[in-house]
């Protein structure tokens, strides 16, 4: 029998100990100073996601309509959950609805999209007013031409802004298609599956509302008067 | 060596990127655009400063058993300060610079320079090591968004440069653009070093 080969020189306690201690104590004074940071910036973020959101609402609805984007309805299609936001008159009576929702089919998988819808109080005449895409992966140059002028609420103010291809169009599964399957959306050039999933996602939030009308209208009226949420 | 040296040698001599080729995960991904890259850039500094500072401070209490564990949760709480306030303050640019924020904790130049810098010099030394370093990456990250930005969009810091006519070269905002621009950077640093030797 030979000595093991290995053998581990004798430690002190205080040798094993010491380096649990350090890194301890650097770990809990990092967790401390971070809380403190998350502390400082946690109402400038909200108020920075919020005013991203509302600016995508307040794009999307028809000019002149008012909006709170704190007051929220949610809304469940094909296991999406979907966050509708109302677009009200000056009566307060809600005559739009801007749909935050999503595709997964973007050439580079997700692509976030907000899209309103009017009038509400007749289904069979409901527009698309509007889309904003709120997030994407898409190719730079070609898919992510999505998001071209999509700042600006004049088309007149940019020469191909993707979103003027969806302005007005009825909520309609023959329209609201790319021109390739049939609908009357034409495609972005070498861009078909990035005009694909904004469509898609249009499309199905929009007939999602046209369906569930009434019980969206209720929904909204609810999350109005029942204060933030 | 002196100050001033340690300071230099980030943006020539020992510039990470164009030198050493470290970072270069962020250096291909963010530089589409000169807006970008400096933010980028600026946030990297703003991480490899202060964690040499803290590397440099602590570097006679940690034992050499645990160093890279402790150097990791440094470089990770500065990084998860500058996410936060990127977010709080500048939206739009937290926004196109993504994932990558978070991701300059595994960027080996920040490891690199707490390793062999901060770990065995002073506090102020390792400070201007950091800062020079750091300004050199973002050198680097600047002109490459430069290059890219202009060949690509026909645009400066978002500025149009071009007329109607222009027909940007989509390559150079592509991923391939990114490796075919470095590679003509660090291939033009060393023809200028060359003739440098050679009088």
């Amino acid at each position: 029998m030979s000595a093991p080969i290995h053998t581990q020189p004798k430690e002190s306690f205080t040798s094993l100990l010491k380096p649990i201690i350090v890194i301890v104590i650097i770990s809990a004074s990092a967790a401390a100073l971070l809380a403190v940071v998350k502390e400082a910036t946690r109402d400038a973020i909200a108020a920075a996601e919020l005013a991203e959101t509302e600016k995508g609402v307040k794009l999307v609805l028809p000019v002149g309509v008012d909006v709170d984007v704190t007051k929220t309805a949610s809304t469940t299609v094909n296991g999406k959950e979907l966050t509708l936001y109302a677009g009200t008159d000056a009566d307060g009576r809600i005559t739009s609805v801007a749909v935050k929702t999503f595709s997964q089919k973007g050439y580079s998988g997700f692509v976030g999209v907000m899209v309103g819808f009017a009038p509400l109080d007749d289904p069979a005449a409901l527009k698309v007013t509007r889309t904003y895409i709120l997030s994407h992966a898409e190719t730079p140059g070609l898919g992510a031409k999505i998001t071209s002028c999509q700042e600006v609420n004049d088309a007149a103010e940019c020469g191909s802004a993707f979103w003027t291809r969806f302005k007005d169009r009825p909520v309609d599964a023959a329209v609201l298609k790319v021109d390739k399957d049939g609908g009357e959306i034409q495609a972005l050039t070498s861009a078909t599956i990035s005009t694909r999933a904004v469509t898609g996602a249009v499309l199905e939030a929009g007939e999602h509302v046209k369906t569930n009308r009434e019980a969206i209208l209720a929904d909204l009226e609810a999350a109005l008067k029942g204060g933030s949420k | 060596m002196s100050a001033w040296k340690e300071f230099a040698k980030g943006f020539w001599n020992q510039n990470p990127v164009l030198r050493l080729l470290l970072g270069l995960c962020p250096v291909l991904a963010v530089t589409t655009s000169a807006t970008d890259a400096i933010g980028m850039g600026l946030s990297a500094t703003f991480v490899l400063t202060m964690s040499n500072l803290v590397v440099s401070l602590m570097r006679k209490g940690i034992p050499d058993r645990v160093r890279l564990p402790a150097f990791i949760v440094i470089i990770a709480t500065f990084v998860t300060i500058v996410d936060m306030v990127l977010k709080a303050y500048m939206f739009d640019l937290h926004k196109s610079l993504g994932l990558f924020i978070p991701l300059i904790v595994v960027n080996c130049i920040i490891l690199g320079r707490a390793e062999a810098f901060a770990s065995k010099n002073t506090a102020l030394m390792s400070m201007v090591d950091g800062l020079g370093m750091g300004l050199g990456f973002t050198l680097a990250l600047f002109i490459l968004g430069t290059i890219r930005e202009i060949l690509g969009n026909g645009t400066f810091f978002g500025m149009t440069l071009f007329g109607e006519g222009f027909d940007p070269v989509l390559v150079f905002v592509l991923p391939p653009g990114a490796f075919i621009g470095l590679g003509f950077l660090i291939a033009g640093m060393n023809y200028l070093e060359r003739r440098k030797a050679n009088g």
